[in-house]
């Protein structure tokens, strides 16, 4: 193992929340607790912008096509030009903060999350689909083709269908569940619960499947972009299922066993079958998951490791620390 | 490592004046950064403090189970706080007043980050004295919310008579018999009495004040009588047959009634009191069979009295003339227990005082004290508590006590919410005389049973 050769490093002014990379590489975004988000070229770490994006604090980010949307603890998502800054649209979210971003995956049509209401936007920002959940929504994920869009509110995972609002169905688990991640391919949907188990079901099937014995809460999962592996936390070591063939039923998952601390925060690679994860102990590891348990780069920032991405075309790897320093790494040697 | 923020949570019915509480603490709580949380619409009228309003988002665990729940709106928002460069040296979250103050005081206790980084100091209840008791009956979330309060505050005291607010106190005091209780008009308790209560602090566990805890009484009943000369006492069995309105059903021996009578130096609630708490020794010992005719006296040894037949008389044989407590095993009316001079008149008791009764199964929210001497085995009590806790953690939601564990120079300390339970050695005895104190706090309580439990933990003296 090696440590990873940094390439350049900027300083936030507070605490990063959330962190994304456009989907042609070319820039990288960050959003802080005070409420700023940055925006620098991916290559280069120059500085393009900076803006005071929502009072309160950024809650989360994502790339769109041109579009970059934020989300806040004001109560609104907002869309930026990515490259210039200049502001599309404000989001009212319903009320309270708006905590959950994500775009369909041809980057075309927007879902927000604020308490019990999700919002299906364009890019232009008006309003396409409005839906009501019983409980606070903790997790939002499109399925592959962009069609399903998943939400879990309580012990529920609500399907929604983009195209005519419709529910598709209900997937029920009895413990609140706090994410939701479809597999790239589309054909699993993972889910975390606060009762320290991994939840999934297949599409088509729909029965539910448990993967338990977790020290704490699952609270990051991260699918390999070939959909063979899911990562997730709640332990000292990251624990990996496998869901290429036997899938998690009949195979012991990986345990990637490296941090001091039990690590919080995953980036899966959006091409290669590469893993980031960081720890409140300061470090970041590599993981390429085709590789087996060994960690194949390490890096360590000042303070707690709070957001990670990969680079999708240059082998480059992100991390943000507690402090707000923001630093970009060689993948490659 | 750095020490954790301190968590105050204000309970208490809409319209109580929690909004007036909240208000207060801010404005007179200078030179501290204090974050609100506020599940209702309140009128924060203080600029500095950062106030988040937030839908209550309860999490649950495993089907529902209460115990397991945890409260994802307070999650969230913290998680978010912490992650500020401006830190807060305080939380105030103020509820909504239907809110059940488990999943609030769980959130501190299950969630591990929440753990890690925040201290429930205390949950502080404003009541309306006015109507207060119109809540209590009509609803559970009332008495939860009493029930688990470190501090309570009975506020508007000045739109009821001191009577009411005499019988306001007492209902409160049944459900929740450790709580600090501050009588206030708008809300206007000194904050010291407010925050930093210390209520899960488990070094201050010992605080809990011991005049609360009522020990269980092994008799039901107990009247005080001037007796000038000889008496007589006389007692029927208690039949089925005779029609009486019996607000309860006991199971227990018909045809015979312990009892015991005992001097007393004067008249007064405080004789009275003190012959109770001798009763307590006096009924622990064997007692002695009376058929009908035969003397009773003053004793520590009680009386078992034969009340086969109709009425049973028995002549009572006194010393001197003066006071005399009489302590029935049973409510008098049950056995149409009277005691009647040489001349035949009935006696009546100068004053009298009925008993909790130790079997009764409450459906309403008590609390239960026990505190008695011994040596607790550690192994019998950590298996009888989380025995107690995981089969009625339900219904108990708080717990606390301190305890003499036999071996260690130190107090053990615990308390528990619901079915999460803390405890841990805390400062030595030294001097102070050893003894243990525990405290529960819920609904459907078996005080007796809790008593035989904790006891039976107890190591028995060396022979």
């Amino acid at each position: 193992m090696r440590p990873l050769a940094p390439v350049w490093q900027a300083t936030l002014d507070d605490y990063p929340t959330a962190l994304a990379v456009s989907r042609d590489g070319a820039l990288i975004a960050a959003g802080t607790a005070s409420g700023t988000l940055s925006v620098f070229d991916a290559a280069s770490g120059a500085l393009l912008h900076t803006l005071d994006a929502h009072a309160g604090g950024v809650l989360a980010l994502a790339f769109g096509r041109q579009q970059l949307a934020s989300a806040g603890q004001d109560g609104h998502a907002r869309l930026w030009d990515a490259r210039s800054g200049a502001a599309i649209a404000a989001l009212p979210g319903g009320s309270g903060w708006v905590s959950h971003l994500q775009w369909t995956p041809d980057g075309k049509r927007l879902a927000t999350a604020a308490g019990k209401t999700a919002t299906l936007w364009n890019e232009q920002g008006s309003v396409l689909q409005k839906w009501s959940a019983s409980a606070g929504i903790n997790g939002l994920a499109f399925n592959a083709v962009g069609g399903l869009l998943a939400a879990t509110a309580g012990a529920e995972v609500l399907l929604w269908r983009a195209a005519d609002g419709g529910l598709d169905r209900t997937l029920k688990w009895v413990s609140t569940l706090i994410n939701a991640h479809w597999s790239p391919d589309g054909k699993v949907l993972a889910a975390g619960s606060i009762d320290k188990s991994v939840h999934f079901w297949r599409a088509g099937a729909w029965l539910d499947s448990k993967m338990g014995g977790y020290q704490k809460k699952p609270q990051a999962l991260a699918w390999s972009a070939d959909s063979k592996f899911l990562a997730t936390t709640g332990e000292d070591a990251i624990i990996v299922w496998p869901f290429a063939g036997k899938g998690p039923e009949g195979s012991k998952p990986m345990q990637l066993l490296h941090h001091l601390r039990a690590p919080e925060v995953l980036a899966a690679h959006p091409k290669k079958p590469l893993l980031l994860s960081g720890s409140p102990d300061k470090t970041l590891v590599l993981w390429d998951l085709k590789a087996g348990e060994a960690p194949q780069g390490f890096a360590t920032l000042s303070t707690a490791i709070s957001a990670l991405a990969f680079h999708p075309t240059l082998p480059l790897a992100f991390a943000t620390d507690a402090d707000g320093q923001l630093a970009a790494y060689w993948t490659d040697q | 490592m750095a020490s954790k923020i301190p968590v105050t949570v204000l309970t208490g019915f809409l319209g109580a004046g929690k909004t007036t509480l909240l208000n207060r603490i801010l404005s007179e709580h200078h030179g501290q950064r204090i974050a609100v949380i506020e599940n209702e619409f309140g009128e924060v009228g203080i600029d500095q403090a950062l106030v988040i309003n937030a839908d209550e988002e309860i999490f649950e665990m495993n089907n529902g189970c209460i115990c397991c729940t945890v409260r994802g709106d307070l999650i969230r928002i913290l998680g978010q706080l912490l992650k500020r460069r401006d830190k807060f040296d305080r939380i105030l979250v103020e509820t909504t007043g239907m809110a059940d103050p488990g999943p609030v005081a769980q959130t501190f206790f299950m969630d591990e980050d929440m753990k890690a980084q925040f201290a429930l100091d205390g949950l502080v209840t404003v009541v309306d004295a006015k109507h207060l008791l119109l809540h209590l009956d009509d609803s559970d979330e009332a008495q939860k919310q009493v029930a688990f309060a470190d501090v309570i505050l009975l506020n508007k005291c000045d739109l009821v008579s001191p009577d009411e607010l005499d019988a306001v106190e007492q209902r409160v005091r049944r459900i929740n018999a450790v709580a600090k209780l501050i009588r206030t008009t708008h809300a206007a308790a000194p904050i010291n009495t407010v925050l930093d209560v210390g209520g899960f602090d488990l070094s201050r566990a010992i605080e809990v004040n011991p005049d609360f805890l009522e020990p269980e009484y092994p008799f039901e009943w107990a009247g005080l009588y001037k007796l000038d000369g000889a008496a007589e006492l006389v007692a029927g069995a208690c039949g089925h047959d005779h029609g009486h309105d019996h607000h309860h059903h006991h199971v227990h021996d018909e045809h015979h009634l312990k009892l015991a009578l005992l001097p007393v130096p004067a008249s007064g609630e405080e004789a009275l009191k003190s012959a109770a708490d001798k009763g307590i020794r006096a009924f622990a010992n064997l007692a002695e069979d009376r058929a009908a005719g035969s003397t009773i006296e003053p004793s520590m040894t009680p009386w078992r009295l034969d009340l086969h037949g109709a009425h049973a008389h028995f002549p009572v044989r006194i010393a001197a003339p003066g006071h005399y407590v009489l302590l029935s095993e049973h409510a008098p009316e049950e056995f149409h227990l009277t005691l009647k001079s040489a001349d035949g008149k009935t006696l009546r008791p100068v004053l009298a005082k009925y008993f909790e009764e130790g079997h009764s199964h409450d459906e309403a929210v008590t609390s239960v004290g026990i505190r008695c001497e011994g040596q607790v085995d550690s192994s019998l009590f950590s298996g009888w508590i989380s025995a107690v806790l995981s089969t009625q953690g339900n219904d108990i939601f708080r717990s606390k006590g301190i305890l003499n564990v036999a071996g260690r120079d130190k107090r053990y300390v615990f308390q528990g919410v619901h079915m999460v339970m803390d405890g841990r050695d805390d400062a030595p005895w030294g001097d102070a005389p050893r003894n243990n104190t525990l405290v529960f706090i819920g609904k459907n309580l078996d005080r007796a049973k809790l008593n035989e439990g904790f006891r039976a933990c107890l190591r028995q003296p060396a022979a």
